[in-house]
C-alpha cells in the first residue's frame, strides 16, 4: 500500500498536464464562433475575445469556449503602456478569478444548472510598451510577469434543441453563448456579453471565422 | 493482480492531474510582514510595500498577498493609501471585509475611478452596505456631489433607509490628499533604507504615489492636470515620465493636447522627452492631435516618428493609410514601421473597430471639427468617414450611429462654446451617415 501511495505521490508531482478531454472520444468540431468581449461600462470597449466551438465526441455535443486576453479586436488598457491587441487588465482579472476559484462555466437547462470544467489556462508575457530607469520609452517590450492570457472551459452534453451556457465571474453571468442542436448536428446562434452597467451593443455580433 | 492496482492508481493519478488547471491557482497566502514593520512609520510601511511589489515583479500574487497579510494586521491606514493612491482591486476588499471605518471614504474615491474595474467594484461595496451608505452620504452633504451624486440618487429613490454610519471616517478632500503630492519641489529626496520619513522632506516615492492618485481620484480638473504637467519638466526621470505616464491615461478628451504639443516641438527638449510627450499627446481626440501625429511620422529626423507611426497603427485610419502609402522611405527599418502601421490599420478595419463608440466618436468629432473650424480637408474626410464605417460589409450602421443623430458622446475634447458648436455639427453627420446608408 505504500508502495502505491508512493507512486501516486511521484505520478502526481510528474504527471504533465494533461487537456481534460471529457469523453476521450476523439472531436469534430461542428460550428466555430468568434466575438469581442465587451467591459461592463457605459461607454463598452473590446477587453478579451472569445472563441467559441461546437464540439461532437462521438455523438454527445458539447460546447468549448476559450477567453482570451489577447487578439485583434481586443481593446488595451488605455495608456502609454498599453499595446493594441493585448489587455493587461483582462490578464490580471483572469489571473485572480482563477486563483479565487470564481469562474464557472455552465450550462443552464430545463431550470438546472449543470457545471462544466476549466480545461486549460495559457500563461505568457503580454506585449507591453515601458519607460526604462533613464527614461526611454520602449515601443515593443513585455510584461516583466506571466499572466494567464486564455482560459478554455467545456461544458457538459448539450441537450437537444436550444440551450443557453454562462461564463459566470464572481457569481455573475458575464458571457452568455447560444446553441441549438439537434441529433445530426448544431450550431452557435450567439456570444453576449453581459454586465449590470452596459449597453448591450455588440449583442449576437459574433463574426463567423 | 498487483499491476492492476498499480495501473488503477495511475490511471485516478493521471484524471486528478488532468484537473490541474483548477488547482494550479492556489489561493495566495498572506506575506509575511518585514520584521523592523513595527519601527516603521506609515511612509516606511509604504515603502516598504512597494518595495516588495517592485522587487517581485514577476510574481503577480504580491500585491494580493501583500493586501491581506495587511487585512490581518489591521493595517487600515496603509490599506486606505494603497486603494486610494492604487485603486480599490487590491485593498478595497480588505477594507470590506473588515468593515474599517475608512471603508466609506475610499469606496467613494473609487467611484471617479478611470479603471472601470476600481469604480464597479467599490460601487459594489457601497450597494452591499445600502443603508450605511447612505447614512455617510447624509452625513457628508459635500460628498453627496460629484461622482457619488448618481448613487446616492439611487439609494433614495430604492428607498434605502439611513442607516447608522458614525463609524465610518469622513470624505476624503482630493485638496489635501493629492495636490501636496504633486507640489514637487525641485529637490526630492530618496527614501532608501530609512523606517520614518523625516519632516520637511519631499520624496520621489511621494510624488510618483501622487500621479497614481490622480487616475483613481478620476476627477482631472484643469488645476490637476497643470500639476502634472508641470511634473513632466521635473529634473527627476521617474518622476518626469510617471508624469508623461498619467497625462496618456486620461480620458482623450483630457489629454492635455497643446501643452504637450509644446514639449513635441520644442527642440531644446531632451530627445526622450519629447518621444514620451508625443506619446502622450496621441492619447487626445482632440484632431489637431491626430493631424499632428501624422506630421511627425513623416519627419524622419523627428525623435518622435517612430512613437508616431506606431500609435497611427492604433489609432489611425484610412486617411493615414493614404497618407504613409504615398511616403518614400529610404530606410529599411522605417519602412518595416510604416508597414506595420499599415497592416495594423487594415487589421482594426475588418474587425470592425470604427464602429465601436470611442472610435467612432473621435472619428466624428474630426470631421465636426473640421466642418465648424471651415478646414479645406473637411469634405474628404467626411467621405472617407463613409467609406470606413460601411467597410465591415454586410453590417448596417444604423444602430451604430443612431446614438449619435441625438448627442454627441460625453468627453468632449473641445471646450466652451466651440464644444457646443461641434457637438452639433456631430449630430449632423450622423444623420447624414445614416441617410447615406
Amino acid at each position: 500500500m505504500l508502495r502505491l501511495l508512493l507512486l501516486a505521490a511521484f505520478l502526481l508531482a510528474t504527471v504533465p498536464f494533461v487537456p481534460f478531454v471529457p469523453s476521450g472520444h476523439p472531436e469534430r468540431v461542428l460550428d466555430t464562433r468568434r466575438a469581442p468581449y465587451y467591459e461592463d461600462a457605459a461607454v463598452p470597449r473590446p477587453i478579451a475575445s472569445v472563441l467559441a466551438e461546437l464540439i461532437d465526441e462521438a455523438g454527445t455535443m458539447r460546447l468549448r469556449v476559450t477567453v482570451s486576453a489577447l487578439g485583434d479586436e481586443v481593446d488595451a488598457l488605455p495608456g502609454l503602456e498599453g499595446v493594441h491587441g493585448a489587455n493587461l487588465r483582462t490578464a490580471e482579472e483572469l489571473d485572480r478569478l482563477l486563483r479565487d476559484d470564481e469562474l464557472r462555466f455552465v450550462l443552464r437547462t430545463a431550470g438546472e444548472s449543470v457545471a462544466g470544467a476549466l480545461v486549460a489556462v495559457a500563461r505568457d508575457h503580454l506585449p507591453a510598451r515601458r519607460i526604462d530607469a533613464d527614461g526611454r520609452l520602449e515601443l515593443e517590450a513585455q510584461t516583466t510577469a506571466q499572466w494567464p492570457v486564455r482560459a478554455t472551459f467545456v461544458g457538459p452534453p448539450l441537450p437537444e434543441g436550444a440551450s443557453w451556457s454562462y461564463l459566470e465571474a464572481d457569481g455573475m453571468p458575464r458571457l452568455a453563448v447560444a446553441c441549438t442542436t439537434t441529433a445530426n448536428g448544431g450550431r452557435i446562434v450567439a456570444i453576449e456579453s453581459r454586465g449590470e452597467n452596459r449597453r448591450e451593443v455588440g449583442e449576437a455580433r459574433g463574426a463567423r471565422r | 493482480m498487483r499491476w492492476v492496482r498499480l495501473a488503477a492508481v495511475a490511471s485516478f493519478v493521471a484524471c486528478l492531474a488532468s484537473q490541474q488547471p483548477q488547482a494550479a491557482h492556489q489561493p495566495v497566502q498572506p506575506a509575511k510582514l518585514p520584521d523592523d514593520w513595527a519601527q516603521r512609520d506609515l511612509e516606511g510601511k509604504w515603502v516598504a510595500y512597494r518595495a516588495a511589489v517592485d522587487g517581485n515583479s514577476k510574481d503577480t500574487t504580491v500585491p494580493a498577498a501583500w493586501a491581506l497579510a495587511l487585512g490581518a494586521a489591521r493595517e487600515f491606514e496603509l490599506l486606505e493609501w494603497i486603494a486610494v493612491f492604487e485603486g480599490w482591486r487590491g485593498a478595497g476588499p480588505e477594507l470590506a471585509k473588515a468593515d474599517a471605518p475608512q471603508l466609506l471614504r475610499v469606496a467613494v474615491w473609487n467611484l471617479g475611478a478611470f479603471d472601470s474595474h476600481n469604480k464597479d467594484t467599490s460601487r459594489n461595496a457601497l450597494l452591499q452596505r445600502k443603508d450605511a451608505a447612505l447614512g455617510w452620504l447624509e452625513a457628508h452633504p459635500a460628498a453627496q456631489r460629484g461622482k457619488a451624486a448618481a448613487i446616492h440618487d439611487e439609494l433614495k429613490k430604492a428607498g434605502v433607509n439611513a442607516g447608522d454610519a458614525a463609524k465610518y471616517l469622513p470624505p476624503l478632500e482630493a485638496m489635501q490628499l493629492l495636490v501636496p503630492l504633486l507640489d514637487a519641489p525641485a529637490k526630492l529626496e530618496q527614501f532608501g533604507d530609512r523606517r520614518t520619513a523625516e519632516p520637511r522632506v519631499r520624496y520621489v516615492h511621494q510624488v510618483l504615489r501622487g500621479l497614481h492618485g490622480v487616475l483613481v481620484y478620476g476627477e482631472a480638473d484643469d488645476l490637476i492636470v497643470l500639476k502634472v504637467l508641470a511634473l513632466c519638466r521635473h529634473a527627476n526621470t521617474a518622476v518626469s515620465s510617471a508624469a508623461f505616464t498619467t497625462l496618456s491615461k486620461l480620458p482623450g478628451g483630457s489629454v492635455p493636447f497643446e501643452p504637450l504639443r509644446r514639449i513635441v516641438g520644442d527642440a531644446t527638449v531632451d530627445p526622450e522627452r519629447r518621444r514620451l510627450a508625443a506619446m502622450a499627446m496621441s492619447f487626445s481626440t482632440h484632431p489637431l492631435a491626430f493631424f499632428e501625429l501624422h506630421s511627425i511620422a513623416l519627419d524622419a529626423a523627428h525623435p518622435a516618428s517612430d512613437v508616431a507611426i506606431a500609435r497611427l497603427g492604433e489609432i489611425g485610419d484610412d486617411t493615414t493609410a493614404a497618407v504613409l502609402q504615398g511616403f518614400v522611405v529610404a530606410d529599411l527599418e522605417r519602412g518595416k514601421r510604416i508597414g506595420a502601421a499599415l497592416t495594423a490599420i487594415e487589421r482594426r478595419k475588418k474587425g470592425s473597430e470604427f464602429l465601436q463608440p470611442g472610435p467612432m466618436s473621435t472619428l466624428l468629432w474630426r470631421i465636426a471639427w473640421l466642418r465648424v473650424t471651415g478646414d479645406g480637408r473637411a469634405k474628404a474626410h467626411a467621405e472617407a468617414a463613409v467609406h470606413l464605417l460601411r467597410t465591415p460589409g454586410n453590417v448596417d450602421i444604423g444602430g451604430y450611429v443612431e446614438p449619435f443623430t441625438h448627442a454627441a458622446m460625453p468627453g468632449s475634447p473641445f471646450r466652451g462654446e466651440e464644444a457646443e458648436r461641434i457637438d452639433k455639427a456631430v449630430v449632423e453627420f450622423a444623420r447624414e451617415l445614416l441617410r447615406a446608408r
